[in-house]
């Protein structure tokens, strides 16, 4: 199975052709301005010398894409070109988390939980628990200054990986700190490849946002439309007249 | 030389909250179209929310791609293009839409183009059988929009001159606003006409900023503060419809006969700088809905010898019709962008790169 891998998720910029877990090529470079810019020249160019360093002319079977957790600008950018690419070439597009693409490449030894930690701005991350089946995808919200409790002996992975370490470390928790930082096209690849082949549950091709969209209502309630009646008028069906509630009163 | 070989060519938008996509034939026909309204989803915050609006935009337009071809009964390999809105408008939305084009134009080896929004609402009235003799360069546009408002002197693909436009909020904007004052949902343009078509436009006397002044620019705060102050003037709670109404027709009276007066020194200006050119105005934007507008300019046009021009509300307002032509107008120019592109949230007409003027079409013959 031929897949175009796509990542933007995080610190970096990723793309790369992996033939059944064979890199063909691949790039990656760190997010700046124009990151969203950047990722359709890069698939172009991944795609272009996979196709050249082939004998075949196989085309691809699938996109593989980081829905996150992540910036969600990045993630868009990446899952947005990958539907792009999807529809033109009538494949799949098969998403992954950031968890599950750093586990895909990742070994932990028996007894140890993988949690990837990723860094969400302003003092929290998010903790993303690998092999997690719940709906939610396994992942929770946290201040790094509350942390939950993880488990006993926790591997950790991520871009926050380091600060959440040092933080369970002085709690006593068991911490190993993995070297895997930001997902790879192979680690992206061989996930989306245990997606298809149902080894993982099934997820959406869309952003895993895990907030909901920061907004406030109107503080100020709005001017009712014109004509409507004054809001002490206002009965409710079924309610007592007025002048009966205040002869019983 | 047409990048496009004369195919069709995709056009997706996705700038604002109303997410798009069109096919049009090589010659401008349009032969699928789909427009997903966001209204709903930011109707209760009186606002497009930009983070609803990206969400939304990522959600709905692989769908309404795969609609959009299904419809016009071809695949991505008969295409000779792929145009995708790119800017001025919302972040979020602009790299979801160009990320999608640049996929399909990579995946499918067509050439993309980077639209600028702008450019497509001017763009609009050349769609063949759109304006009677085709909008031939050059002319005027008066873009009236939610977010834009101004006067161009379209001269060319690429080749477009500001005249003027607003220094503070955009007419659609105006109308917004003075709706919610009055107490109608958002967004409030289409309701305030409604509502204003019962009203007394003389009860209230509101300031028509910029009237007569020099050039072509706008104002409507002033004339919003003006609206609120008397609104205030009947306290807090709903307004008598009698009173709602007369405020919605006064203040309607003082945008279009604003933009009719703009739009007249705009004509001015044209003129000058193309005398001798059957002079042509044409509207975009969702104001060119407004009834009162459209009379006001239907009167200024004719008191200037210009012929007026305002598409079908569906090709006024956002769309993907408009982007996909401006996508075959570039194209046929051999006009095309490269993927890595970058969205530009600010994008203003005259800062058009790769601007090339286009050859005058031969004009029927009398
Ligand atoms: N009948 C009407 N009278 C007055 N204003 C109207 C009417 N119909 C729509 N509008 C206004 O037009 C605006 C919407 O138009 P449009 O879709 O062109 O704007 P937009 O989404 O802000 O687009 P752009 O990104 O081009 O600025 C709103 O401000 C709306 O209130």
């Amino acid at each position: 199975m031929r897949i175009l891998a796509l990542d933007a998720a995080l610190g970096a910029c990723a793309a790369g052709v992996i033939a059944d877990g064979a890199v063909l090529a691949q790039a990656t470079r760190p997010v700046g301005q124009g990151q969203a810019g950047a990722l359709a020249a890069m698939a172009a160019s991944v795609l272009a010398s996979a196709e050249a360093r082939e004998t075949t002319t196989a085309g691809l079977d699938a996109v593989a894409v980081t829905v996150g957790p992540g910036t969600f600008t990045g993630i868009r950018a990446a899952l947005a070109l990958a539907h792009g690419i999807g529809l033109a070439r009538a494949i799949p597009v098969i998403g992954v988390s950031v968890g599950e693409a750093l586990a895909a490449t990742l070994a932990v030894p028996d007894g140890w939980t993988l949690w990837t930690a990723i860094d969400s701005r302003r003092g929290r991350v998010f903790l993303e628990r690998a092999g997690s089946t719940t709906p939610d995808g396994g992942v929770i919200a946290a201040a790094l200054d509350a942390l939950p409790a993880l488990g006993p002996n926790v591997a950790l992975a991520g871009d926050a990986a380091a600060t959440v370490a040092a933080s369970l470390a002085a709690r006593g928790t068991e911490v190993m700190l993995t070297a895997a930082r930001l997902p790879s096209p192979l680690g992206i690849a061989l996930a989306a490849a245990a997606r298809q082949a149902s080894r993982l549950a099934p997820r959406e091709a869309q952003p895993l946002y895990v907030d909901p969209p920061a907004v406030k209502l109107p503080a100020t309630p709005p001017r009712p439309p014109p004509g409507s009646p004054a809001p002490d008028s206002v009965v409710p069906p079924g309610a007592p007249a007025r002048d009966s509630v205040a002869a019983s009163g | 030389m047409d990048l496009a070989g004369g195919r069709p060519v995709l056009g997706i938008e996705s700038s604002c909250d109303e997410t798009a996509a069109a096919v049009l034939a090589g010659d401008g026909r349009i032969l699928a179209a789909l427009v997903a309204s966001q209204e709903a989803s930011h109707a209760p915050f009186g606002g497009v929310v930009p983070e609803i609006a990206a969400r939304a935009h990522l959600a709905l337009l692989p769908g309404l791609v795969r609609g959009v071809m299904d419809q016009a009964g071809l695949g991505f390999a008969d295409l000779g293009g792929v145009a995708a809105t790119t800017g001025p408008g919302l972040i979020g939305g602009l790299i979801v839409g160009s990320q999608m084009g640049k996929g399909i134009a990579l995946a499918a080896g067509l050439p993309f183009v980077a639209v600028n929004h702008l450019e497509a609402h001017a763009l609009t009235a050349r769609l063949p059988g759109l304006v009677p003799g085709g909008a031939p360069f050059p002319y005027l546009l008066l873009l009236i929009s939610g977010g834009h408002c101004q006067c161009v002197a379209v001269e060319g693909v690429g080749r477009h001159v500001r005249l003027g436009g607003t220094v503070d909020d955009a007419a659609g904007e105006a109308f917004d606003k003075v709706a919610k004052l009055l107490g109608l949902p958002w967004p409030g343009g289409p309701a305030l006409e409604r509502l204003a078509a019962a009203g007394d436009p003389a009860r209230f006397a509101f300031p028509r900023p910029m009237l007569g002044r020099a050039g072509c620019d706008f104002s409507f705060s002033g004339l919003k503060t003006a609206v609120a102050q008397t609104v205030a003037r009947f306290g807090a709670g709903a307004l008598e419809p009698r009173v709602a109404a007369d405020l919605a027709a006064g203040f309607q009276a003082a945008v279009a006969a604003v933009l009719a007066d703009r739009a007249g020194h705009a004509m001015a200006m044209f003129g000058e700088r193309h005398p001798g050119v059957a002079g042509l105005l044409v509207v975009a934007g969702g104001v060119a809905a407004n009834g009162a507008v459209r009379a006001a300019l239907g009167a200024a046009t004719a008191a200037h010898g210009f012929g007026l021009a305002v598409p079908p509300v569906a090709l006024c307002t956002d769309n993907a019709v408009m982007v996909a032509w401006t996508g075959i107008e570039r194209l046929r120019l051999g006009l095309v962008d490269a993927l890595d592109v970058a969205p530009r949230p600010r994008w203003p007409l005259d800062e058009l790169a790769g601007a090339v003027a286009a050859p005058p079409p031969p004009r029927p013959p009398a």
